[in-house]
C-alpha cells in the first residue's frame, strides 16, 4: 500500500495551489465593490456597522490589492468571513445554523441519485436498442434539460396545490412547536435523525414529508448523467473478452451481468461522484428556494437578491473548497478501485 | 512565404477534409431520429424568433422586449382568445413574453456560448501551441474556474457587476471558456506534433501562420459542437439566475422570469388547484423544449463525432 500513501500525499499537495486560486479568484470578485461596502466583509456584529471608516483603515481596505487579500485571507482562515445583511447575523453563524439543513437533502438525494442512476444505465444497457433502452435515455435526456426551479414548481403545484401531500418548508406548525419545546434535544440538527435519538415518530414522518418532494427534485434531474456514464460503461465492459469467455463457460446472463460485469461497470460511475456534488450544490440552491427549505441555499439564493455579497461570495468559497475536496476522495477512491491510476 | 502558400492550397472545396467531414456528418445526422427531433426543434424556436415581430407586434415607439400589460390587477388572467397564453402576475402578456422570450434565449445562448468559445479557443489553442509558463498559468486558472461550480460562480459575478442580462451573458461567459481553451489545447498539442506542422516549421512559417492556417482549422471541429451543446446549459443557467431575480429587469421577456413571476400563484384559488397553471406551464415548456432540443442534436453530435464510434 506505500503506492496509495504517495499519492495521496502528491493529490493533497496538488489541491493547495488551486485552493489558493480559489481565494483569490473570490477576493478579485469582491474589489468589484468600494472600500466601504467590502468592510461588510470584515464586521462581525451589527454594532460593527457604525464603524465603517474605521474599519476600512483597520483592515487595510485603501492599501494596495495584494496587501488587501493577505489581510482578508488570514481573517477568512480565522474563520471570520464577515457579516451577512440578509440574515442580521455573521457569515460563519449562519454557516453553522444552516448546514444541517443543507445536509439532510443532500444525504438522501446524492445516494438515490447515484442507485436509480446506476438501476436506469444498467436497464438501458442490457437492453440496449430495445424499448426500455429508448425509454431510460428519453427520461434521461428530459431529466437533462429539465430546469430544476420549474421541476420544483410543478411537484409543488401537484403534491401540494392539488394533493395536500408533501408541504413546503422543513416541519409543520405542530411538529414544530415539539421541536423548539425544551423536551427536544439537539443531537445534529437534522430533524429525522434527531427525531429517531428523540424517540419521536411523528416529527420524524413530519421530517420526511418535508423532505420528500426536494429529494425527488434533486434526484430526477440529477440521476440522468449518472445514467448515461453507466450506461457506456456498461456497454463498454459487455464487449470485453472476458465476458465473451463467461459466457461460452455457459454463466447465467444475469450472473455475468452482476458477478462480473458491474463491478468493473461501476468504477466510471465514482468519477462522476465529484460532478454529482457540484450538482447537489447548485440543485439546493434552487430547490431549497421554490420549497422554502430554509438551508445554506436558500439563504445564498436570498443573499445574491439582496446583494448580500460577503454572503454570496461565502457561499462560493465554500462550495469550491467543498468541491475540490470531494475531487480529492473521488480520487483516492479512484486509485484505490484501479491500482493503474496511482503509478502514473 | 504568405502567398506561395495561398497559391499551392487551391484544392476545389469538395475535395477539401473540412469539406468531406461536413459531409459525412450531415448525413449521420439524417440517419439519427433523435437528432432530426433536435434539429426540428431547434429550428421552430429559430423560427419564431424571427417570426416574433409578427406573431406578437410591438406596440411602435416602445421596446419591443418589454412585454404589455392589460391592466394593473395583481391576479394573473387565463388563456382565452385574445390572449393566447393568458397574464401573468401584474398582467403580463405571456404570449408576447414567451414569443419575444425566444430571441432573448438565442441571444443568452449564442453571445455566451459564442463568448466563450472565442476566448476559450483562443487562449487554448495558443496555450496549447507555446506551452511552457503560459501554458502552465492558463491552466492553472482553468483548474481554478472548474473548482467552483458554474451557478454559484456566476451568481457571485452577477452579484458583483450588478444585476443585469449583460452580466448575466457576461458571467456565462466567464464561467464557461475554460472548457473551450481545455478542449481546443489538448487539440493544439496534437496538431503541432504533426509533420505537416514541422514541416511547416522547417519551412520557415511565422508562429501566427501555424496557428492559423494548421492548428486552429485542424483542432477546430469538436470545438464547434460542443460550442453547440453549450447552448441548452448556458440558457438553462441563464434562467435559472433569472428565475432567482438575478437578471433580465421586471417586465423584460425572459421565460426564467415569467416562471418566477408564478411563484404567487403555484397553489391555485381554493376549490381549483390548477387556476393558474398557466403562469408556470407554459414558459416552463419553453425553456424544457428549447433546451431539451439542444440537447438531443448535441446528444447525436457525440455519436457522430466520437472518433472511435463514428465510422462504424
Amino acid at each position: 500500500m506505500g503506492g496509495m500513501q504517495t499519492y495521496i500525499a502528491r493529490r493533497l499537495l496538488l489541491i493547495v495551489p488551486t485552493l489558493i486560486g480559489v481565494s483569490i479568484l473570490i477576493f478579485l470578485i469582491s474589489t468589484a465593490f468600494s472600500p466601504e461596502e467590502r468592510a461588510a466583509l470584515y464586521i462581525t456584529s451589527p454594532k460593527g456597522a457604525t464603524a465603517i471608516q474605521q474599519i476600512v483603515r483597520k483592515y487595510g481596505l485603501d492599501q494596495p490589492v495584494y496587501k488587501q487579500y493577505f489581510t482578508w485571507l488570514v481573517n477568512v482562515l480565522k474563520g471570520n468571513l464577515g457579516f451577512s445583511r440578509s440574515l442580521s447575523i455573521p457569515v460563519s453563524r449562519a454557516f453553522k445554523e444552516l448546514w444541517p439543513i443543507s445536509v439532510e437533502i443532500a444525504i438522501l438525494a446524492g445516494p438515490l441519485t447515484v442507485i436509480t442512476g446506476v438501476l436506469l444505465g444498467r436497464v438501458s444497457a442490457v437492453f440496449r436498442d430495445k424499448l426500455p433502452d429508448h425509454l431510460a435515455r428519453m427520461f434521461a435526456i428530459s431529466g437533462w434539460s429539465l430546469p430544476t426551479f420549474w421541476s420544483a414548481i410543478v411537484l409543488l403545484a401537484v403534491f401540494y396545490g392539488a394533493l395536500g401531500l408533501f408541504p413546503p418548508g422543513r416541519l409543520g406548525i405542530e411538529a414544530q412547536t415539539i421541536v423548539n419545546s425544551p423536551e427536544w434535544i439537539r443531537y445534529t440538527g437534522l430533524y429525522t435523525i434527531d427525531a429517531i435519538l428523540n424517540w419521536n415518530g411523528f416529527v420524524f414522518v413530519d421530517a420526511l414529508r418535508h423532505l420528500f418532494l426536494p429529494v425527488i427534485n434533486l434526484v430526477i434531474v440529477g440521476n440522468a448523467g449518472i445514467m448515461r456514464v453507466m450506461r457506456s460503461s456498461l456497454l463498454e465492459e459487455l464487449s470485453k473478452e472476458y465476458v465473451m469467455a463467461a459466457r461460452a463457460k455457459g454463466v447465467p446472463e444475469k450472473m455475468v451481468i452482476a458477478k462480473h460485469v458491474m463491478r468493473n461497470a461501476l468504477i466510471p460511475v465514482v468519477t462522476m461522484a465529484g460532478v454529482l456534488v457540484a450538482y447537489l450544490m447548485t440543485g439546493l440552491v434552487i430547490t431549497e428556494t421554490v420549497f422554502e427549505f430554509k438551508g445554506l441555499g436558500y439563504w445564498a439564493a436570498h443573499a445574491a437578491t439582496q446583494l448580500d455579497f460577503p454572503a454570496v461570495l461565502a457561499f462560493a468559497l465554500f462550495s469550491g473548497v467543498v468541491f475540490v475536496f470531494a475531487n480529492l476522495i473521488v480520487d483516492v477512491l479512484y486509485a484505490y478501485l484501479d491500482p493503474r491510476i496511482r503509478l502514473r | 512565404m504568405v502567398r506561395s502558400g495561398k497559391r499551392i492550397e487551391r484544392v476545389p472545396i469538395r475535395e477539401r477534409a473540412w469539406f468531406k467531414e461536413l459531409v459525412f456528418t450531415l448525413r449521420r445526422i439524417r440517419e439519427s431520429p433523435l437528432s432530426i427531433a433536435g434539429l426540428i426543434i431547434v429550428a421552430f424556436f429559430a423560427a419564431l424568433a424571427a417570426l416574433a415581430p409578427v406573431l406578437a407586434p410591438p406596440q411602435p415607439g416602445r421596446d419591443p422586449f418589454m412585454m404589455p400589460r392589460h391592466g394593473y390587477l395583481s391576479e394573473p388572467k387565463p388563456p382565452s382568445k385574445d390572449l393566447p397564453f393568458g397574464t401573468a402576475e401584474r398582467q403580463y402578456d405571456m404570449f408576447y413574453g414567451c414569443i419575444w422570450g425566444t430571441i432573448t434565449a438565442f441571444r443568452v445562448g449564442l453571445i455566451g456560448a459564442g463568448g466563450a468559445f472565442l476566448i476559450g479557443v483562443t487562449v487554448g489553442v495558443i496555450s496549447g501551441y507555446i506551452g511552457g509558463l503560459f501554458d502552465d498559468v492558463v491552466m492553472r486558472i482553468v483548474d481554478i474556474i472548474y473548482a467552483i461550480p458554474g451557478l454559484i460562480l456566476a451568481m457571485a459575478f452577477v452579484v458583483a457587476f450588478g444585476v443585469s442580462l449583460d452580466n448575466v451573458i457576461l458571467a456565462l461567459v466567464l464561467v464557461g471558456w475554460p472548457t473551450y481553451a481545455r478542449l481546443s489545447r489538448a487539440g493544439a498539442l496534437q496538431i503541432k506534433q504533426e509533420d505537416y506542422v514541422e514541416a511547416a516549421r522547417a519551412a520557415g512559417a511565422s508562429s501566427f501562420w501555424i496557428l492559423s492556417k494548421h492548428i486552429l482549422p485542424n483542432s477546430i471541429f469538436p470545438v464547434v459542437i460542443v460550442a453547440t451543446l453549450d447552448m441548452g446549459s448556458m440558457v438553462l443557467t441563464a434562467a435559472t439566475l433569472s428565475f432567482l431575480g438575478l437578471g433580465a429587469p421586471l417586465g423584460y421577456s425572459d421565460w426564467g422570469q415569467l416562471i418566477a413571476m408564478s411563484r404567487n400563484w403555484i397553489l391555485g384559488k381554493a376549490g381549483n388547484p390548477f387556476a393558474y397553471w398557466h403562469t408556470y406551464t407554459i414558459p416552463g415548456l419553453f425553456i424544457f423544449t428549447f433546451v431539451l432540443g439542444w440537447n438531443l442534436l448535441g446528444d447525436a453530435f457525440r455519436d457522430i463525432l466520437d472518433p472511435t464510434l463514428r465510422r462504424r
